[in-house]
Formats: structure tokens, C-alpha cells, sequence
């Protein structure tokens, strides 16, 4: 059993070994858009560190630079991030084990993200209870610290960076996520969780693109689980 | 600060607010619902089903530069990732650089 200061560096470590970098990638995309939309360096770190969502960030940047009302940028945003809803329901119980729900997991839900999430699913299971909170912890702020600085290195960098540079960190993004998905393709259940919300995604988007994330989520997922469950009914017999 | 980036801050304060909403009710439903539990497994799909959507999405229609290059373009440079990560045996850093250093290249062709 690591000592709890040991698990928050094997999250520190593991995150920049990795995440960090890659997402980095994604939020130098993100401060030179703030700077292209006409935000100053100051609100460009605030948004990082306030609200740690990037696509919430980006909507945010758009919507202001198109003039959008404030009411409708903050519903916008708002509705972007239900996806931390059944994120943090299926995350705590990992986290937390029998330990009863307190003041820490509700401040650690700040630094929740995809990665975050994703690292913290595959990795806690098998850690000791004591050392799954420090180590998502340690995981998530230097998530956090990490992106809002290269958020600022995109910001006073993006005039000098050439444009292969740049979709070479755009491309970075999807791909990041299907990289880190991809071995939960094999658990029958998240499996099909995965395959349906590919399907399901981008013909959602073309029919309503606002609600299109909360739409996969509910339909792709709510199928996964019905035909696993069917198919679990059916092995029984 | 000028009034209009006080006026920002507020925004962006309550946009964060709106965002840390549905972590901190997630916290709270987590701490009411028992993990062995069929309702447990179905949100476990639905935030899987709501990622992969996501990033399909991406993929598929993407917003801004990525959107002046074709699907085949952005489709081959995850698979160029897909199957470096594959080979290194499940190395993220390699599988992800491969896809995105190809991408540039991709789109010349």
C-alpha cells in the first residue's frame, strides 16, 4: 500500500507521462482561439481553471464572439457539461469505496474530466481504497495546472505557429479519446456502449446539433444496456 | 480591468457554475445509489454512449480548421493511430503522435 502522498504523485505522474501532454495539445487550440475571439490572457486562464471543460470553453469563446445573449451562452454551457452527471454517479462509487460521501469528493468533482475519468475507471479498481482518491486527485490538478498553462502558450504563441502545427493539435483530440477508449471495447457491456454511441453521435448532431451529446448518451446507452441484458437473459436460460 | 472584462468574469463565473451543477448533483445521487445496482450499470452506458458520441462526432463533422479536411483524411489518421498504439502494445503517447503527426501529411495528398 503507497503512502497517500505516493498514490497523489503516481496520479501527478501518470497524468504528465501522457494526458497532460495530449490534452495540452488541445487547450494550446483552445488559448489560440480566446485570443483570435478577443479575450485577454487573464479570462483565458479564468475559463480553463473555472470551468475545466473544453468543450464548454469553446462554446463559450464562440458564442461571445458571435454575441450570443448571456442567459443563452450560460444554458449552452450548462447543457454541455450533463455529461458530468452519469460521469461522476458511475466514477464516486469507484473513488469513494464504503467510505460515506464528504466535503473532498464534492471538491474533487471540479477537476473531474473525460481523462481524468477514464484513467480513474481503468486504474482504481485495482489500487487499495486509500490510495484512489490522492491518486485521482493528484491526477486531476496537474490536468488542470498543465492545460491552463499551455492554454496561455497558445494564447501569446498562435500568430508565430504554422497551420500544419496547428491541425496536427486538432487532430490530437479525437484521436486522444479513441486511443484511451478503445480497450473497453472488450467488456461486452461497454462495448456495445461505445459502438452505439459512435452510430448514434454524429446522426444525432445532424438532427439536432444542441442537444445532440445528451441525446447519444441516453439513446446509445439506454440500447447497451438493454441488449446486454437481453443477452445475459438469454445465456441464463 | 475595463468594465467589459469585469462583465466577462461574471460570465465565465457562472458558467462555471453551471458546469459544476451536475458534477456536484452526480456526487450527491452517487452517494444514494448502490453500485451492484441495474440503474448503476445503465448510467455506466449512458456516459460511454454519450463519449463515444462525442468523439464520433468530432470525426465525422468537425467544427472549425479540422472541417476544411476530408473524412477519409481524419478517418485514416486515427487508424494510422489506432494501429501504432496496437503495435507498441497499448502506448498512448506513440499511437497518438503517429495519428496526428500523419494527419499533416494526409491532407497534402
Amino acid at each position: 500500500v503507497l503512502a497517500v502522498s505516493a498514490a497523489f504523485r503516481l496520479g501527478q505522474k501518470e497524468a504528465i507521462s501522457g494526458p497532460a501532454i495530449f490534452l495540452s495539445i488541445g487547450y494550446i487550440g483552445f488559448g489560440t482561439l480566446a485570443k483570435a475571439q478577443g479575450l485577454t490572457w487573464y479570462l483565458t486562464v479564468l475559463n480553463c481553471a473555472a470551468i475545466w471543460a473544453l468543450p464548454g470553453q469553446i462554446i463559450f469563446v464562440e458564442m461571445k464572439a458571435l454575441g450570443a445573449s448571456s442567459l443563452a451562452i450560460v444554458m449552452a454551457v450548462g447543457l454541455s457539461a450533463f455529461r458530468f452527471l452519469p460521469m461522476t454517479v458511475s466514477l464516486l462509487p469507484v473513488l469513494r469505496g464504503d467510505v460515506k460521501t464528504n466535503w473532498r469528493h464534492y471538491a474533487g468533482a471540479q477537476v473531474l474530466a473525460m481523462s481524468a475519468w477514464t484513467f480513474a475507471m481503468r486504474r482504481c479498481p485495482e489500487m487499495p481504497q486509500a490510495e484512489r482518491m490522492p491518486y485521482y486527485l493528484g491526477f486531476g490538478t496537474t490536468m488542470v495546472s498543465v492545460c491552463t498553462v499551455a492554454a496561455l502558450i497558445g494564447f501569446f504563441l498562435s500568430s508565430a505557429m504554422p497551420k500544419a502545427l496547428t491541425l496536427m493539435f486538432l487532430m490530437s483530440n479525437p484521436l486522444f479519446f479513441v486511443l484511451l477508449l478503445w480497450p473497453s471495447r472488450t467488456d461486452p457491456m461497454l462495448g456495445w456502449a461505445l459502438f452505439f454511441g459512435c452510430f448514434v453521435g454524429p446522426i444525432a448532431y445532424t438532427l439536432s446539433p444542441n442537444s445532440s451529446v445528451v441525446v447519444t448518451g441516453f439513446a446509445g446507452g439506454t440500447l447497451a444496456y438493454l441488449l446486454t441484458r437481453w443477452q445475459r437473459a438469454k445465456v441464463a436460460k | 480591468m475595463s468594465d467589459n472584462e469585469l462583465y466577462l468574469t461574471g460570465l465565465t463565473l457562472a458558467c462555471a457554475l453551471a458546469t459544476y451543477l451536475w458534477r456536484g448533483l452526480g456526487v450527491w445521487i452517487a452517494g444514494r445509489i448502490n453500485t451492484e445496482s441495474e440503474v448503476f450499470k445503465w448510467v455506466t452506458c449512458v456516459a460511454y454512449a454519450m463519449l463515444a458520441g462525442l468523439i464520433s462526432r468530432m470525426v465525422f463533422f468537425p467544427i472549425g480548421l479540422l472541417a476544411e479536411s476530408a473524412l477519409w483524411q481524419r478517418c485514416l489518421s486515427v487508424a494510422i493511430g489506432l494501429v501504432v498504439y496496437t503495435l507498441t502494445r497499448g502506448n498512448l503517447l506513440w499511437g497518438i503522435l503517429a495519428g496526428s503527426a500523419a494527419f499533416p501529411f494526409l491532407l497534402r495528398i
